[in-house]
């Protein structure tokens, strides 16, 4: 009884809290998708593989560029202009400090354009750190780490690789779900204890 | 019989909305002692708080105008503290995790206790439709339920913080 009760008040909750949002304006939903539709390529251990982007400040951002400097906190969203994503990136940017604190930095890309992009950001009124297109030739990187879905856009992923340019976490989440705050700080924390 | 299950069903789960979602006492003692809640509960509802009036802000880490909304909530906060009456107010990370939702509390240095609200019950409760939003609930009567005399969803200015404090001030 006692679980019949929960799941149809979940039920009830679930509906509600599917309306609830901090409302940028223009946000497509494409509803609840595949969780992953893509096979990984590199494994924790492994040396990340290495690439140039295009930024939305206009440089051309490389990975290696880090190396030695700071751990890469890598986050891939799948699109930009959609529901989950537009709600993750401005937490990110709300503990860059202290991820700062641990020598990280977050670093996003995603599949889209350039001028997509630079318009996403300033709905979500601006993104302190890089902001990667993943555009042309399309969505190579997130190819390259086993991350890229059948319908072209990207899994919801986040990487953290090492000064030493070494994956120490990974995480290719559901993509129809924000990854938990805590699970990255848990990771630089171990990092940090490793050092 | 599915009628009498369906029946039965039914009542509970009314039951359950009526009482509204439950929350761990623990995370809500935080800072502050809500009076009216044993100290052996482990959940509480917010019809258990004995308070003639309650204040909800329903933020979520994750959100740009709830950032920015971040300061005003804490000028909300102390200004009511500044009231002759002591008015609980309850800060809820709507789909935040426990972490999360403690992250903004520190972030913003909000004088107030913030609870993880990750199924968004409050939200659907009090059909909440934007973040951050803010709920003025008052008790009819000393033992009456709460029913809701103000609401701001969207951005927090300082305009709303003076409205919510003239309306406690009235009220008083």
């Amino acid at each position: 009884m006692k679980t019949v009760i929960t799941v149809t008040a979940l039920i009830g909750w679930s509906i509600f809290a599917n309306a609830v949002e901090d409302k940028i304006s223009g946000i497509y939903d494409p509803g609840i998708l595949q969780p992953v539709d893509s096979r990984l390529l590199v494994a924790v251990g492994d040396k990340a593989p290495d690439f140039e982007l295009p930024s939305v400040d206009g440089s051309r951002v490389r990975l290696s560029d880090y190396q030695g400097k700071h751990h890469v906190i890598l986050s891939f969203v799948p699109a930009a202009w959609t529901p989950v994503c537009s709600s993750q990136w401005p937490g990110y940017d709300l503990v860059k400090d202290d991820v700062e604190q641990f020598d990280a930095v977050f670093v996003g890309i995603t599949v889209d354009n350039i001028p997509t992009l630079h318009a996403w950001v300033k709905a979500m009124e601006g993104i302190s750190f890089p902001v990667l297109s993943d555009f042309f030739p399309h969505g190579v990187v997130a190819q390259r780490y086993g991350i890229l879905r059948s319908d072209g856009t990207s899994e919801r992923a986040l990487f953290i690789i090492d000064k030493e340019g070494v994956i120490r976490f990974i995480d290719v989440h559901d993509i129809n779900e924000r990854p938990p705050l805590e699970d990255i700080f848990h990771a630089l924390q171990e990092i940090h204890e490793s050092e | 019989m599915r009628s009498l299950i369906l029946f039965l069903v039914c009542s509970v789960a009314s039951a359950v909305a009526a009482e509204g979602p439950h929350f761990p006492v623990t995370e809500a003692r935080n800072n502050l002692p809500l009076r009216g809640i044993s100290d052996d509960a482990e959940t509480f509802t917010l019809s258990n708080v004995d308070a003639p009036v309650v204040v909800l802000v329903v933020f979520d880490l994750y959100c740009p105008v709830c950032q920015k909304s971040a300061p005003n909530m804490k000028r909300l906060a102390e200004s009511i503290q500044g009231l002759a009456t002591e008015i609980p107010v309850l800060g809820f990370g709507s789909g935040d995790t426990i972490f999360e939702t403690q992250k903004f509390k520190d972030k913003f240095k909000l004088p107030f206790p913030c609870i993880s609200d990750r199924e968004k019950a409050v939200s659907a409760y009090y059909h909440v439709e934007r973040t951050p939003s803010i709920i003025v609930l008052e008790r009819s009567g000393d033992k009456g339920d709460l029913s809701e005399t103000y609401r701001n969803e969207g951005y927090l200015g300082r305009e709303h913080v003076e409205q919510v404090v003239a309306l406690l001030k009235t009220n008083k």
